[in-house]
């Protein structure tokens, strides 16, 4: 478990961009699965596991926050690199720039945006962690990317990006 | 798949991301090729996708607070029994932790659990008090674990990364030390791998107590090599390993000079 901590304490922080509150998480998660170890099922991931644990409990939490009114200002994220904030309009990916990105996004698909494009677990896997059909992982996933895409392109080109496919080619 | 069933983001999506079929990915590169509309439209999927994950080094190498890591120590040992087995399964992937059992020789009372480990290490038996399976695996529950004489020896003599060919009875293995460093309590410690000509590789951490080596965690599984292993993917036992070592030590790993003082002297001054 220690070992698995850094990917662990990643998974939390893409799904809270704030290291402080990913840290919190972390330690909850564990507490929760040597709490309830008997509840993992020999033969399947154990990083499946936990990170189902932390997203329940991220879940929790937020909807905890949600009811008493507080939110986060997406300002106000960790931007630990050192980030330039000109990155964004020149096109350039930043952790910075996709973290506020990413908070366009609801839960479901933020969490699933992290599991598969930051911790690169297939779209199976995302599946059996979150418990979802699989076909609602990939157009939960494709609706993130779309929003994200349009979060992070200049505005500009954003048009070019989101422009409705013709039918007809792609039937080709 | 019919067209009116298809949902094109899903496809592009799933080419950006390497797992489309091979059909589906012709088609859609084909498709692409004459609309470059829909190309614009996948290097949109390709570029929130999963190298966005190379935007997140910096936080996956970025060291955890210690403050957490103690934190997650000290709830450890409460949640439940002492003696929390290893799984060792076959493939070394998968693997349930039990840090707090392989930590616990600073962390827990004495007497309690100081090490699990398969149910023989090296080609010898260890002195383990108790066998048990879970899963159908075989584990030994031990309390303070001996190597076999022949790891042992090899244990004293041997310097960081030099093959050293040793007799047992179970046959000859090829035994190496992988690194050698001081745990948080300075007791000199040597993490190794031992390969007989048929069979998994083993692994193992021992430190040094008193004028004994003392097994810390031993396994079996896929080959290390440089640094690495040859099982991908996280859990995988190498990984594991440098995880122990990792939280185990103290400070970097002893140098060539201060080891070879070490052997020399027989271990005798730097063992705790």
């Amino acid at each position: 478990m220690i070992a698995f901590l850094p990917r662990l304490r990643r998974f939390a922080y893409g799904l809270s961009g704030d290291f402080a509150q990913a840290d919190d998480l972390v330690q909850d998660a564990c507490v929760r699965a040597l709490t309830h170890r008997d509840q993992w099922q020999p033969g399947t991931k154990f990083e499946s596991w936990m990170f189902r644990i932390a997203q329940n409990l991220w879940i929790d939490k937020r909807r905890s926050v949600k009811s008493r009114g507080v939110h986060q200002d997406i300002d106000g994220l960790d931007e630990p690199m050192g980030v330039d904030g000109r990155d964004i309009t020149e096109g350039r990916l930043t952790l910075s720039s996709v973290m506020k990105g990413m908070q366009a996004l609801s839960e479901d698909q933020r969490t699933l945006m992290v599991l598969v494009c930051i911790e690169g677990v297939s779209y199976k896997e995302a599946s059996e962690t979150l418990n979802v059909p699989i076909g609602t992982v990939m157009s939960r996933l494709a609706r993130a990317r779309q929003t994200l895409q349009a979060q992070l392109v200049p505005r500009a080109a954003v048009s070019g990006v989101t422009a409705v496919v013709s039918k007809e080619t792609l039937r080709g | 798949m019919g067209d009116s069933a298809v949902d094109w983001d899903v496809l592009l999506m799933s080419v950006a991301d390497g797992e489309a079929s091979l059909a589906d990915e012709q088609r859609v590169m084909d498709a692409v090729r004459q609309d470059a509309r829909l190309a614009q439209q996948l290097d949109g999927f390709r570029r929130t996708g999963r190298s966005l994950g190379g935007l997140f080094e910096d936080v996956l190498a970025a060291p955890v607070p210690e403050r957490l890591v103690r934190a997650v120590m000290e709830t450890a040992p409460l949640a439940g029994p002492q003696h929390v087995l290893m799984r060792v399964p076959a493939k070394a992937a998968a693997i349930w932790t039990p840090w707090f059992a392989w930590l616990g020789d600073w962390q827990m009372p004495v007497g309690a659990l100081a090490a699990v480990a398969i149910g023989f290490v090296s080609g010898a038996a260890v002195m383990a008090p108790g066998n048990s399976s879970v899963g159908g695996e075989k584990v030994a529950v031990a309390g303070p674990m001996a190597p076999s004489a022949a790891v042992a020896e090899a244990l004293m003599v041997a310097s960081t990364g030099a093959e050293k060919q040793i007799s047992t009875k179970s046959g000859a293995l090829s035994f190496r030390v992988v690194e050698t460093f001081l745990n948080r309590s300075g007791a000199p410690c040597r993490e190794y791998e031992a390969q007989a000509a048929a069979g998994p590789r083993q692994f193992g951490i021992a430190c040094r107590s008193g004028s004994a080596w003392h097994l810390k965690a031993v396994f079996e599984g896929a080959a290390k090599t440089a640094g690495t292993t040859q099982t991908a993917g996280p859990g995988a036992l190498g990984e594991m390993l440098d995880g122990m070592v990792e939280t185990m030590r103290q400070g970097d790993a002893v140098t060539t000079d201060a080891e070879r003082q070490m052997i020399e002297g027989g271990w005798a001054a730097a063992a705790h």
